[in-house]
């Protein structure tokens, strides 16, 4: 049986700078039903996510916003936008990493 | 004034060009005003450093033009915040210049107010040394020093400085940097407006149509405002608004979603409701605005050098068998060329970054992703040195190394992928932003110089 990761179910994903010195990732659910269970699963939060990037857990920072079924995950910029040693000056491909995360099974 | 309505047009990037029958669709509905976005800071410190705004000043004299002349045929007020990308006083000197030669070209007279927004660093040094500025979550360690070493400083305005411009008979406020709410938010705040409502349109009108779906390029929104709610629709019929894609939007480049912080607000958007009006309006109400210690968002870069790069192409199995390996070879080979060549001393004066895109050219250290490249690679490598002769001198080293690096796999080797016959590339000065913090302000116009001046 293949894994469900969370490319699987997201209807969209991106990210962005939110000012020079964050960079802040939507990822979109279908329905309330997988929104919940996304929440339910614990696969985002703060720990795994500041795993994954590397950045301390404490500033990691995941929001869960309902009226648009996105969980919103923001974090501190490896440097300040467009600085000489920057790789993704408007922070546009930084979600990509978050898609390869599992989700637990259905029950 | 106690209006009951209000409505006005949104134009979220001016210089972006947006379609001109949206906007004469939206003035034929009756508005209030028409507010534009003309700043951002994604594209990085360059355009408030020194360079040029970020959009060809022919579109920008297409869009002001179509704005100024749309406003002066219905009598309305044209607002626009940060001028020419950034902000800085050059950018309002910019769009002030295409507004005279728009004057000059109709034949029609306006009133325009520039205003400015530029901080002198000893203000900021000044603030910084009474312990009035605050760092923003996540901020730069910033100190005198850092301020002195910013070549530019401006504050983001909030609504008053528009106000004060309409109220002295503006009929276009060119402002430097703003928030991109306050453009919005001023006219109705002074009308009376609830506060919660007038920063939360702001935030949906700052970006035009992109809270719109589907997506498309940026267009003219309305938004019409009443006592407890505001309606947000686009003006083109291919696109529309859901409660989901405005929703959506409350997320578009902020950290967090449930709270907004503009110069003397601190906005609550958590108990916002959303409701279809038709198949592309929505109502929006709920969100609440609570008065907060009035201060200003600075803005600021400093220099770090100048920066040169080239880049190439790898298919050599042997090389992309270990990728790791081979980039050491090369760092150990460039550390001796560069100590022969160019003296021991000279070492630790520049940096060079190497982006392996096949590898983590993307995410940096921030990769975490074990599948090794694909059958190909590609490299960009940069110079950063104190001078423009230190860069070309170190990036021609370091150049060379890698031209000549070698294969593990074979005797002897050839070199790698050019794909340009040019070698290298020269990026000029480069910049860093160095300040993320708000500054206490004894007066919201404190910071910011207003000037009006009749045009045509």
């Amino acid at each position: 049986m293949t894994r469900t990761t969370l490319r699987d179910v997201v209807t969209s994903a991106r990210s962005k700078n939110a000012g020079p010195f964050s960079v802040t990732i939507d990822l979109f659910l279908p329905d309330l039903a997988t929104f919940e269970k996304v929440r339910a699963s614990g696969v985002l939060s703060p720990e795994t996510v500041g795993d994954l990037y590397r950045v301390p857990a404490d500033q990691v920072k995941v929001h869960h916003f309902q009226p648009a079924l996105a969980v919103k995950i923001s974090m501190p910029r490896a440097t300040p936008g467009g600085s000489p040693d920057d790789t993704d000056v408007a922070g546009g491909q930084q979600f990509a990493p978050l898609l390869h995360l599992g989700l637990p099974a259905a029950p | 004034m106690t209006d009951d309505r209000i409505s006005f047009l949104c134009i979220g990037s001016i210089g972006t060009g947006f379609r001109a029958e949206s906007l004469e669709r939206g003035l034929s509905l009756g508005v209030d005003f028409i507010g534009a976005d003309a700043g951002s800071v994604d594209g990085g410190p360059n355009a408030l450093s020194g360079s040029r705004s970020s959009w060809p000043e022919q579109v920008l004299r297409r869009d002001i033009e179509l704005l100024m002349l749309g406003a002066k045929r219905h009598g309305i007020p044209l607002l626009i915040g940060s001028c020419g990308t950034s902000g800085r006083d050059w950018g309002v000197d910019l769009f002030a210049d295409i507004a005279r030669k728009v004057a000059a070209d109709s034949g029609e007279t306006f009133t325009i107010a520039k205003i400015y927004a530029e901080v002198p660093a000893e203000l900021v040094v000044e603030r910084l040394e009474s312990g009035r500025v605050h760092p923003i979550d996540p901020a730069p360690p910033y100190d005198a020093a850092a301020a002195r070493r910013s070549v530019r400083i401006v504050g983001a305005m909030g609504a008053e400085p528009f106000q004060r411009a309409i109220a002295m008979g503006a009929d276009v406020v060119l402002a430097g940097r703003a928030t991109d709410t306050a453009i919005f938010a001023a006219i109705p705040l002074s009308r009376g407006f609830d506060p919660g409502l007038v920063w939360h349109a702001g935030k949906i009108a700052e970006c035009g149509t992109a809270c719109t779906e589907p997506r498309s390029r940026l267009d003219v929104l309305h938004i019409e405002m009443g006592r407890d709610s505001f309606v947000v629709q686009p003006l083109a019929d291919h696109i529309r608004c859901t409660p989901f894609s405005v929703a959506a939007h409350q997320l578009h480049e902020v950290a967090d979603p449930f709270t907004l912080v503009e110069p003397g607000w601190i906005i609550d958007m958590s108990t916002a409701r959303y409701e279809a009006v038709s198949d592309r309006a929505v109502r929006v109400s709920g969100s609440t605005a609570t008065p907060a210690p009035y201060t200003v968002k600075l803005e600021g870069v400093e220099r770090v050098g100048w920066q040169h790069m080239f880049m190439f192409g790898l298919r050599d199995p042997t090389i992309i068998a270990d990728l790791d390996a081979w980039q050491a070879n090369i760092e150990d080979d460039i550390a001796s060329r560069c100590a022969e060549l160019l003296g021991a001393e000279a070492a630790g004066t520049w940096e060079t970054h190497v982006r392996i895109y096949g590898r983590d050219g993307v995410m940096g250290a921030r990769e975490s992703d074990p599948r090794g490249p694909g059958h190909e690679v590609f490299v960009v490598v940069d110079v950063v040195a104190p001078d423009r002769t230190t860069c070309e001198t170190v990036t021609a080293v370091i150049h060379y190394a890698f031209m000549h690096a070698k294969s593990p796999g074979w005797r002897g080797g050839t070199t790698v992928a050019w794909p340009f016959p040019k070698s290298t590339f020269d990026l000029g000065e480069v910049y860093r932003f160095n300040v993320h913090h708000a500054m206490e302000v004894d007066d919201p116009m404190e910071l910011f110089r207003l000037e009006l001046e009749e045009i045509g």
